[in-house]
């Protein structure tokens, strides 16, 4: 595989209940691809997947490399007394020695713009800091396809620029997963809407974005 | 305060667990009392300790490492359970304002067995996120 994800003929099912259906679709190394749906679409149920917290029912996911991933609530991922630890953890449970980890912790939250916030628990920070402080704990680990999942949810606009910019500084690939169309043009650059578990449209997030019958017809406008 | 809320919906859970030990299980209500008695303890300890300094230096030694990460995920699933159990106390209230009817006990059953699968979905994302942590396996 040349590309950062390869996904073939993916399906997945919740009982009876089809929620993917026949999705396919590549990812270039350290390209942006965003992925945008109405609600139940199945946007969430295929992050889980390319994390590979989901088996799929039948199909291929293929990811090359390490996968970083920041949820929609940022809280089910920061359970750490402060946010340092919390970056520090899975550092240390890939054999880091603590100091290292504390090391790239550091950076990592330094990155974020959350250096000052370090020693303070998740729960105490606004839900913007969170957000960057799941997504320093992602990317401490340097993966090679990071996936994100409503990263603009509950944010001001204000946080979402500062998260936007984030993510334009960085060289791995993305797939970023919003209902939020304006970041979405601002952070990648391609896109691929999903419907009803299928994959109805991919191209360059302009054209798609500037097209008004297709945002229509899918629920995004 | 948050905190006199979130003990009302662990008291209301407490009393049915209590309930279902008396009227189903036919004996004492052990569970619902142990319950009430970790809840008491884990929130006095959580005022008393320096929790996050004792963290802090139990996973920095490897005999202890296991030890605190439990209780470090205990203490988070009890904040997930105890955030879950206000909001649906909180919507309960605005749900059913006129008390000591039919409805009003039959939205705080609802709303108190509601609290199962809300709880349980959080705790698959926990559960998620601890995997993505390279825990868990």
């Amino acid at each position: 595989m040349n590309g950062a994800v390869r996904v073939e003929n993916l399906e997945f099912a919740y009982g009876p209940r089809k929620v993917l259906q026949g999705v396919s679709f590549a990812i270039s190394q350290g390209e942006s691809v965003g992925l945008a749906g109405p609600n139940g679409a199945g946007k969430s149920t295929l992050l889980w997947c390319l994390m590979g917290l989901l088996k799929p029912a039948a199909g291929r996911v293929e990811i090359r490399g390490r996968p970083g991933a920041v949820f929609q609530n940022p809280e089910d991922q920061l359970f750490m007394p402060s946010i340092l630890l919390d970056v520090m953890l899975p550092l240390e449970n890939r054999g880091l020695p603590r100091a290292e980890a504390r090391e790239r912790a550091l950076a990592a939250l330094a990155a974020a713009g959350l250096e000052k916030a370090a020693e303070r628990p998740a729960h105490e920070l606004s839900l913007g800091e969170q957000k960057r402080a799941a997504l320093a704990a992602a990317l401490a680990l340097q993966p090679d396809v990071l996936l994100l999942d409503e990263p603009t949810s509950e944010l001001d606009p204000r946080s979402c620029r500062m998260l936007s910019a984030h993510l334009n500084r960085l060289a791995c690939a993305r797939l970023i997963s919003s209902h939020h169309l304006e970041f979405l043009a601002g952070t990648t650059a391609r896109l691929l809407i999903l419907d009803e578990g299928r994959l109805v449209a991919a191209g360059p997030t302009r054209d798609l974005l500037s097209d008004e019958d297709l945002l229509l017809r899918h629920g995004l406008k | 305060m948050r905190l006199p809320a979130a003990w009302a919906g662990i008291v209301v859970f407490g009393a049915v667990l209590a309930a279902v030990e008396i009227l189903v299980l036919r004996r004492a209500p052990f569970i619902a009392l142990r319950m009430l008695a970790v809840a008491a303890a884990g929130l006095l300890l959580f005022r008393l300790a320096p929790l996050a300094r004792l963290a802090e230096w139990g996973l920095a030694r490897p005999p202890a490492r296991k030890t605190v990460l439990y209780f470090l995920f205990l203490a988070h699933f009890s904040r997930i359970f105890l955030e879950e159990i206000l909001s649906l106390y909180h919507a309960w209230k605005l749900a059913a304002p006129n008390r000591w009817n039919r409805s009003w006990g039959r939205s705080l059953a609802c709303a108190t067995a509601s609290l199962f699968p809300r709880t349980l979905r959080r705790a698959e994302r926990f559960y998620a996120a601890l995997l993505l942590k390279g825990m868990a396996q």
